[in-house]
């Protein structure tokens, strides 16, 4: 592989976290809404506190506004997308032209969602292109280290997320043995010892879900 | 002297341009491809998207065949010039360039006396900008040989407008331009003194940071800011993540000379590298282009380049400069004075178009000040003949309209000098301007160098 | 002709610890036609990595940095010099040291060194050598010694406005003063005999020689200066220039003696 600074793997993992959490945040809003279309304004609410954000929203159709569009709001999911954008534009010679196009056309098309009549499919437009970012990663990319911290950062997300949602164990575990799998092969500096906490937390029968949420946070970087 | 009418059929002209740009083809995949340049707005920073227009600038091959030559003759003997004013400073001792132009100017750096480059290159990637007459001559307007921009963006357009428009290009013999990072690798890799070679932006806010990393892309070169690299031992080191040190050679270094290393420039610059120049003086690295060269692309240096080619090459200029009065010198003087309405004035402390006067726009008033502030500091000042541009075609909104354009060559100096078969052709967007640069709202154009 | 023996010692202390400090000094003594320097021994601490250079000025350089903390930071220089074994350095043709007949933004005059300048009447001398002993003649009336009236920054203009200042502004005020006569000179960090701290002075060029001025004490350099290095201005002889992580106040404490040598 050829040399690469702290600061870029770092970057690719961020980049993995942010695309990861866009993608997700964006299919749960979308179940959400669903349900706040004929449920009452109380569902938000309790999104918000799933995700541990604040609520600073007016009703459900400020927070339908915001919580996709607004780049003043540091929770919403465009500036969660900003911030994936952010690290991807420093990675052109990581990741090549081609990969990083898909996070552009990303965010052209949150632009056009955010002034769309149905905000929905416009979203949706945001979703195809990330995965199409992860395809495109998948394919074109020829380090399998860069793949594999992109790929570090995906998973650690979604285990978080999961955890945040209070989803099913074995939804986690599944996530949990990929990322075991991943994270040797990225070269990335990690807490072997966090790693292997975090797959005792997930087997767990009730799994402790705030612990996890904090090992799984730990386990890379400069807070580990 | 040939134009796009030329090389396509009427029908291509209307039908296929229009097609081609009504399409929004091209500008939505540049779009895509993030081929933007950054500006600063009330303090904050913006990404624009650098306008393309469909119509190639085309020039035939045997015209290319001139620029080529007077091109190559004009950047060696810069070269030529720079290590003589920071060495023997011969052209000094026979009069040919009076001493102000050298020691008053701001691009003469005195730190570097005295400091042969690896290969004895310094200027490795040479930016000269071309217009082209309505008598079809061609003149050169500005050489810049610190940090010039803008290979990328025909680099990529081209690319992309060979996917959207394949037909246009079919049968057309065209020279590929899609070269240009062969071209600054061998130029890099030239004068590597062994290890690594790196791009060093100043960040993904500068002006030019599509540029950076596109061309790290494409010539394999590894991206870097100021903090990854680090001067120990006499050598330049770039820390990889596992903390593991490894020599860089040669630096392609997107950074100004003042903001290259805190320690021998701006003391307040974060982007540099401490103690990089004290390394490169012992030739420990390349500094791609070398410090100091600003000493030759001033405005006021301008004016001496034919003399300085017959000076160095015992040659004739091959390529002309816009005819130049010189104020410093009495009878250039009394000419400016003479012929005002007729001149653009220019001020050899500014770029970027800006810092540029006509003549026969000022008020009487205008005039008179400016003729006060003329005599006062004769050497601040060149004044140049209104050239009379060949305007090019653009299309806008399916219609085909005049504007006044460009040419930015660019000149590699590898084992041997080397002129990319293309070009940045800007053009300026205001049909009453002429002033093409990117950062005052011009488009460009792709040139099309014919290959027979 | 004098032996005499220095020792330059330079104590920087910071209020707290710093680190990765990179530096450049230029605090050694080189040889030149008019001095030889022998068993000279240098040492800078906290232990650093440490390079030598020599600047487009002719000035040895040493650079290095370090990683460490660290609450003080320094260096000694001592070493036996042999002086006045010439009355000037030769020089180049005076179109290799144009650089020297420009003004810097410290040298640049304003209005009182330009109404200075009218008086002294330079035009009716013959040479650069009468301009500058007349310069420095008229200096050493025209202006003031005494500490802590200017610092390190002041301009040559600044300082003579003021009319009090040291040797760094007496040298910056007749180099603006030269140069407005297009003479070639530069500034010069040094020592001298009985000083207890550095010394600046000019040297003025003239007929492809190197001539010292020293227009503090109105003398002609001789054999009890020792030169350090020589620039466009104070700014190229900086003895040392750092850059650290801490945000901390320091204090720099000089002490430079120079004794003639006796026992030989």
């Amino acid at each position: 592989m050829g040399i690469i600074s702290v600061e870029n793997t770092d970057r690719l993992y961020w980049l993995g976290r942010y695309t990861e959490r866009v993608y997700s945040t964006i299919k749960i809003f979308e179940s959400r809404f669903d349900t706040m279309i004929d449920v009452d304004d109380l569902e938000y609410k309790a999104f918000c506190k799933s995700q541990d954000i604040p609520n600073v929203y007016e009703s459900k159709e400020d927070f339908s506004r915001k919580y996709c569009f607004s780049l003043e709001d540091e929770n919403s999911i465009f500036s969660n997308l900003m911030r994936a954008y952010d690290n991807a534009i420093v990675l052109r010679e990581e990741i090549g032209s081609d990969t990083l196009s898909y996070i552009q056309l990303a965010v052209y098309a949150m632009n056009q969602a955010a002034i769309s009549k149905a905000p929905l499919i416009g979203l949706q437009k945001v979703t195809d292109n990330l995965v199409a970012f992860w395809g495109m990663a998948d394919d074109d990319i020829d380090e399998s280290q860069i793949r594999n911290m992109i790929k570090v950062g995906k998973l650690v997300e979604r285990i978080d997320l999961y955890a945040r949602l209070k989803e099913p164990p074995e939804k986690i575990r599944r996530e949990a043995r990929r990322l075991t799998n991943r994270i040797d092969k990225s070269t990335m500096r990690y807490s072997p010892k966090t790693m292997a906490y975090v797959n005792y937390l997930v087997q767990l029968d009730d799994v402790p879900y705030d612990a996890l949420i904090d090992s799984v946070e730990k386990l890379v970087g400069d807070s580990m | 002297m040939v134009t796009y009418t030329d090389i396509f059929s009427k029908k291509e002209r209307v039908e296929d341009m229009e097609l081609y740009a009504g399409a929004g083809d091209v500008n939505e995949q540049l779009a895509r491809y993030g081929v933007k340049f950054g500006i600063y707005k009330n303090n904050e920073f913006k990404e624009q998207l650098f306008p393309f227009d469909v119509i190639p600038r085309v020039i035939d091959s045997k015209e290319f065949d001139y620029l080529e030559k007077g091109l190559k003759q004009r950047v060696v003997a810069l070269n030529h010039f720079i290590d003589d004013i920071y060495g023997d400073k011969r052209i000094v001792k026979d009069g040919v360039v009076p001493e102000e132009f050298i020691y008053a100017g701001s691009g003469y750096l005195p730190q570097c006396e005295g400091i042969k480059p690896p290969k004895g290159i310094y200027s490795h990637i040479s930016g000269i900008d071309l217009v082209q007459g309505k008598d079809g001559n061609w003149y050169i307007l500005e050489d810049n040989l610190r940090i010039p921009s803008g290979a990328s963006y025909p680099m990529i357009a081209r690319k992309i407008s060979r996917r959207s428009a394949p037909d246009l290009f079919t049968g057309k013999h065209i020279e590929d331009n899609r070269n240009y990072a062969d071209l600054l690798r061998r130029t890099m890799d030239h004068v590597n003194v062994g290890g690594h070679t790196v791009i060093l932006t100043p960040g993904r806010y500068n002006a030019a940071y599509f540029e950076h990393s596109y061309l790290a892309e494409k010539t394999g070169a590894h991206l870097v800011s100021g903090s990854e690299l680090i001067v120990e031992n006499d050598h330049l080191y770039f820390i990889d993540y596992s903390g593991r040190k490894e020599k860089v050679g040669a630096v392609y270094r997107r950074i100004s000379d003042e903001y290259l290393d805190p320690m021998n420039f701006n003391r307040e610059s974060v982007i540099g590298i401490p103690h990089i120049f004290d390394i490169y003086r012992k030739g420990n690295v390349a500094l791609i282009n070398a410090p100091g060269n600003g000493v030759a692309d001033d405005k006021g240096i301008y004016y001496f380049v034919p003399k300085m080619i017959s000076y160095y090459l015992g040659e004739e200029p091959i390529l002309s400069n816009a005819p130049t009065y010189l104020p410093y010198y009495e009878e250039d003087m009394k000419y400016v004075m003479e012929h005002f309405d007729d001149l653009v004035l220019k001020d050899v402390a500014e770029a970027g178009g800006y810092g540029v006067v006509f003549g026969s726009k000022m008020t009487m008033e205008e005039k008179a000040r400016f003729k006060e502030m003329l005599q006062k500091e004769p050497r601040r000042f060149i004044a140049q003949e209104v050239i009379d541009f060949l305007d090019i075609d653009i299309m806008e909104k399916g219609q085909l309209l005049p504007r006044k354009a460009d040419l930015r060559a660019f000149v590699l100096m590898a084992d041997e000098p080397m002129v990319w078969k293309s070009g940045l052709t800007r053009f300026s967007r205001n049909p009453d301007s002429f002033i093409v640069n990117s950062s005052q709202g011009g488009g460009f154009k792709d040139t099309w160098v014919l290959s027979q | 002709m004098k032996t005499l023996k220095f020792g330059y010692h330079m104590k920087l202390t910071f209020s707290g610890a710093v680190n990765n400090h990179r530096f450049s000094l230029k605090c050694i003594p080189h040889d030149t036609d008019m001095q030889r320097i022998e068993k000279m021994s240098v040492s800078v601490y906290p232990d650093h990595i440490t390079s030598e250079n020599t600047d487009s000025y002719g000035n040895i350089t040493l650079f290095g940095y370090t990683n460490e903390f660290h609450n003080s930071f320094g260096f000694d220089v001592t070493g036996i010099a042999r002086t006045g074994l010439s009355e000037y350095e030769s020089s180049h043709e005076i179109h290799r040291v144009g650089l020297y007949r420009y003004q810097t933004p410290i040298t640049r005059p304003g209005t009182s060194i330009l109404e200075y300048y009218k008086q002294l009447k330079l035009s009716d001398l013959r040479d650069a050598k009468e301009k500058a002993l007349h310069i420095m003649d008229g200096l050493n009336g025209s202006f003031k010694y005494g500490q802590g009236y200017t610092s390190m920054e002041t301009t040559a203009e600044e300082a003579f406005a003021g009319g009090t200042g040291v040797c760094q502004d007496y040298a910056h005020i007749m180099l603006s003063l030269c140069r407005m006569d297009k003479i070639p000179c530069r500034y010069v960090t040094g020592m001298m005999m009985g000083e207890g701290r550095s010394h600046a002075w000019v040297e003025v060029w003239h007929d492809k020689k190197w001539l010292g001025f020293d227009p503090t004490n109105k003398k002609i350099v001789g054999d009890e200066y020792i030169k350090i290095s020589n620039g466009r201005d104070y700014a190229d002889c900086l003895v040392n220039q750092g850059i650290f992580t801490g945000n901390v106040t320091q204090n720099q404490e000089i002490n430079v003696i120079v004794e003639e040598e006796t026992d030989e």
